[in-house]
């Protein structure tokens, strides 16, 4: 058998063991607390972990391609869904100049323009503080990340101003009934959009492009020395991880989640993407789904069935920790991360 | 490479003092001061008293005045420390409140000040964090004679030792219970009816007025969120209401909420009263009428924010029908605020109306008071001004705020009175309010009336 076949058997193993697993506990929850608790669990878990997977997809491709853990990721969702605010509501761009167009068509097309603009913005970020940096220690890098976050940040909150500025979507907070479960249409919105932009980024990277960004990725020198620009897809690399941060920053921001819009503490829902990245492994794209949805999942499972007063409400919040802990201990990489081996 | 790192120092650097000096243009910079023996000088001769309706006349002038930190005689300048929230979790309430401040004093300036002094404001922003909060006031203590407001419960707390110790009174911007307590309260001056009070208010209102009996019952944990939370058990024990979700201190910031929205949809409460911030308040009311859960939805005051029926917000209507609360002090659309809309017409004419900048002036009012009566005494210093703020017996707000009184027992003094109660009006937002239709002024339910204060509702 190759090592790939092997690697192939060892996946096919991981996915019908986590299939059967969750078979059992999904019986179990029913047995527990009935099957509409499990159903309204599973639906907050998706729409909570395709957010967590947009912005760990976003770190993870920053980092896949330059190495730099970008503390400022944050901070940089927060200024996409402003973006988004702004130009929805305030301008009513680019909805005014077609204003046939149905409204969620209008919508969409003013969060397009926003994640553009958050793009460039991740470039001139890139160009300016991290361009500079080449060479330096990476703890010198992710300390830069960590005072862009300060900035980002800090200019962002002026932008919003006092109050929370709605993002305008069509959706409001309407709902509709998936079976016996009642879903907000934005997180309906949410999960099929997140699943949408993987498969994007998946086909980006058996582009000619995403390939030499995979090629940078596993070895900088080689990939220069078959003439791929390494500065440009530093570039590239930012400006997507800038546009997913800029896109699950509007996901986080949409009712019932932030029934009121994009304000001062939005940037810390980031903060919450942590374990999955860690989870599904720094450097693994599958990882970053995987993990976002795996945290998303055991947040809200914990948050359904974990309710005895003992433990609080706050008690969900550690869950994906613990669930973090518990892989790295059987996996020190997280589940998709690459095993780094080091000749002592 | 020295180069480079040179350009992102000073690309940062650059970065980080644009966006400081974004809005907050009227943030003022602590600057250092020592702390040296009172001096005593002639006082300036007295001026014309202030225009406004609400302000304090002018004092008597004595024939010397006591000053050490804050107050310069010379240079006609007081002093006045803000502890403000202006990006953290209540920045959207605490901004309009530091207007407030602005506009009263920039009409007692116009006015010919306190006596001839000018009122400078040194604001800096606690961001709502209790570390940074002591940090502000340690660099402000030895720079301004008092501190205008202190905001939040657990910061206040964290320096209410330290105000005892160096000899210096603040206002809270908190209505925790404990500052009707004389054990805990020497040197604040608080106003406005306590959480625990309000909650009683709130409670016995609504089930008056409109039934219901089951409850829930969920709040931030700490001195702000549980104080409230334990008036309102207090309502449900006395009123012989049905707890039907106990939910105090599991409001957890940054974490998903949506646990405590199925909790309260689970227990098919008829009332729900939540104090948090406007932070998490909106998410767990949208995630609980996201389930197509209806109920009457009442809490502490902090826990609104007009941003909730704003044009675009999501949940404007289900909000308007399902909120009642109440304030303070008169809101913006009330017959009381009239001072207020006159002060922002004129000083701040391009303010958007919000409900909050009352409570400034409200505060500010505290304030002058204080600085008038410490002027008549003679004694300016940061002491002198504890001891002349202590004295005042019977403040008069007008129609602002109820009346309070600095100097009875803690029964006597305990303020009862909310200045009004209201509900959510798109129609006034629309009209240029504030977003409110105001249902009753100056309420005191029965059981706020018949409750008597022996203790703090939450301990510390």
């Amino acid at each position: 058998m190759t090592v790939a076949a092997a690697e192939r058997s060892r996946t096919v193993q991981w996915i019908g063991a986590t299939a059967v697993g969750a078979a059992i506990l999904a019986a179990v929850l029913i047995a527990w607390k009935g099957s509409e608790l499990l159903l309204d669990a599973t639906a907050n878990g998706l729409s909570l972990g395709a957010i967590y997977a947009l912005l760990a997809l976003g770190f993870v491709i920053i980092f896949k391609a330059t190495q730099v853990v970008n503390f400022a990721h944050g901070a940089i969702a927060a200024l996409g869904a402003f973006f988004v605010a702004y130009f929805a509501t305030v301008l009513n761009f680019p909805g005014r100049l077609a204003t046939g167009l149905p409204a969620w068509l209008q919508w969409s097309l003013s969060v397009v323009v926003a994640v553009f603009v958050i793009a460039f913005a991740g470039l001139v970020i890139e160009r300016v503080t991290i361009r500079p940096m080449v060479g330096e220690p990476l703890f010198a890098i992710a300390m830069v990340t960590i005072g862009l976050d300060i900035v980002v940040r800090t200019v962002t909150v002026d932008f919003i101003g006092a109050d929370p500025r709605p993002l305008g979507d069509p959706w409001a907070a309407s709902t509709r009934e998936l079976g016996s479960v009642t879903v907000a249409d934005t997180e309906i919105v949410t999960f099929f959009a997140a699943l949408v932009l993987v498969a994007a980024v998946a086909w980006f990277f058996r582009s000619k492009t995403g390939v030499a960004m995979r090629a940078t990725a596993f070895d900088q020198e080689a990939a220069r020395a078959q003439g791929i620009s390494v500065g440009r897809i530093f570039a590239i690399s930012w400006m997507i991880g800038a546009a997913l941060a800029g896109i699950a920053g509007v996901f986080s921001s949409l009712f019932p989640r932030a029934a009121t819009g994009v304000g001062p503490t939005t940037a810390f829902f980031a903060f919450r993407a942590f374990p999955a990245i860690i989870l599904g492994g720094l450097d693994s794209i599958v990882g970053a789904v995987v993990g976002g949805f795996a945290i998303g999942l055991a947040e809200s499972f914990a948050g359904a069935y974990f309710t005895w007063s003992g433990l609080g409400s706050g008690f969900a919040g550690i869950v994906p920790y613990l669930v973090m802990l518990l892989v790295l201990l059987i996996r020190p990489y997280g589940l998709f991360g690459t095993e780094e081996i080091r000749r002592v | 490479m020295r180069g480079r790192w040179k350009l992102v120092v000073a690309l940062l650097a650059f970065a980080l003092v644009a966006a400081a000096c974004g809005d907050d243009d009227d943030t003022a910079a602590t600057t250092a001061a020592t702390t040296a023996a009172p001096a005593t000088t002639a006082a300036p001769g007295t001026t014309a008293a202030p225009g406004t309706t609400a302000a304090p006349a002018t004092t008597a002038a004595p024939a010397e005045i006591l000053t050490d930190v804050g107050v310069d005689l010379d240079a006609g300048v007081i002093k006045v420390g803000l502890l403000s929230d202006l990006t953290g979790v209540f920045g959207a309430l605490v901004s309009p409140i530091v207007v407030g401040h602005e506009v009263y004093w920039d009409d007692v300036n116009a006015k010919g000040g306190v006596n001839g002094l000018t009122v400078e404001l040194v604001i800096e922003d606690t961001e709502y964090l209790v570390d940074k909060h002591v940090q502000l006031y340690e660099e402000l203590k030895d720079d301004v004679v008092a501190f205008g407001h202190s905001t939040g419960s657990p910061h206040t707390v964290a320096i209410r030792e330290a105000l005892e110790e160096d000899g210096i009174f603040a206002i809270p911007l908190t209505w925790y219970s404990g500052w009707s307590d004389p054990a805990i309260n020497a040197n604040l001056l608080p106003h406005g009816v306590p959480y625990c009070i309000e909650a009683m208010n709130l409670l016995d209102y609504i089930t008056t007025t409109e039934g219901g009996t089951k409850v829930a019952v969920v709040s931030l944990p700490g001195d702000y969120g549980q104080d409230s939370a334990q008036g309102a058990k207090k309502a449900i024990d006395a009123l012989d209401l049905e707890l039907v979700y106990d939910g105090e201190g599991q409001i957890i910031p940054g974490q998903d909420l949506k646990p405590i929205a199925d909790a309260i949809v689970a227990s098919e409460a008829d009332i729900v009263f939540i104090t948090g911030s406007p932070g998490n308040v909106p998410e767990i009311y949208g995630q609980a009428i996201a389930q197509g859960f209806v109920a009457r939805w009442t809490g502490a005051l902090p826990s609104w924010n007009p941003a909730y029926i704003a044009p675009g917000s999501p949940i404007k209507d289900a909000i308007e029908r399902d909120w009642l609360g109440d304030s303070y002090i008169a809101l913006w659309s009330s017959p009381g605020a009239a001072v207020v809309r006159d002060l922002v017409a004129t000083y701040r004419p391009d303010q958007t109306p919000h409900d909050f900048i009352g409570e400034g002036v409200v505060e500010a009012i505290i304030m002058h008071q204080a600085l008038l009566k410490a002027y008549e005494l003679g004694d300016m210093t940061q002491a002198g001004l504890v001891a002349a703020a202590k004295s005042i017996a019977n403040l008069d707000f007008g129609d602002l705020a109820p009346p309070e009184d600095y100097v009875s027992a803690a029964d006597d003094r305990l303020q009862r009175t909310s200045a009004v109660l209201f509900k959510p009006s798109q129609a006034d937002l629309a009209a240029g309010g504030t977003g409110v239709e105001i249902i009753e002024t100056n309420y005191v339910s029965p059981l706020a009336e018949s409750y008597v204060f022996e203790e703090t509702c939450f301990s510390i």
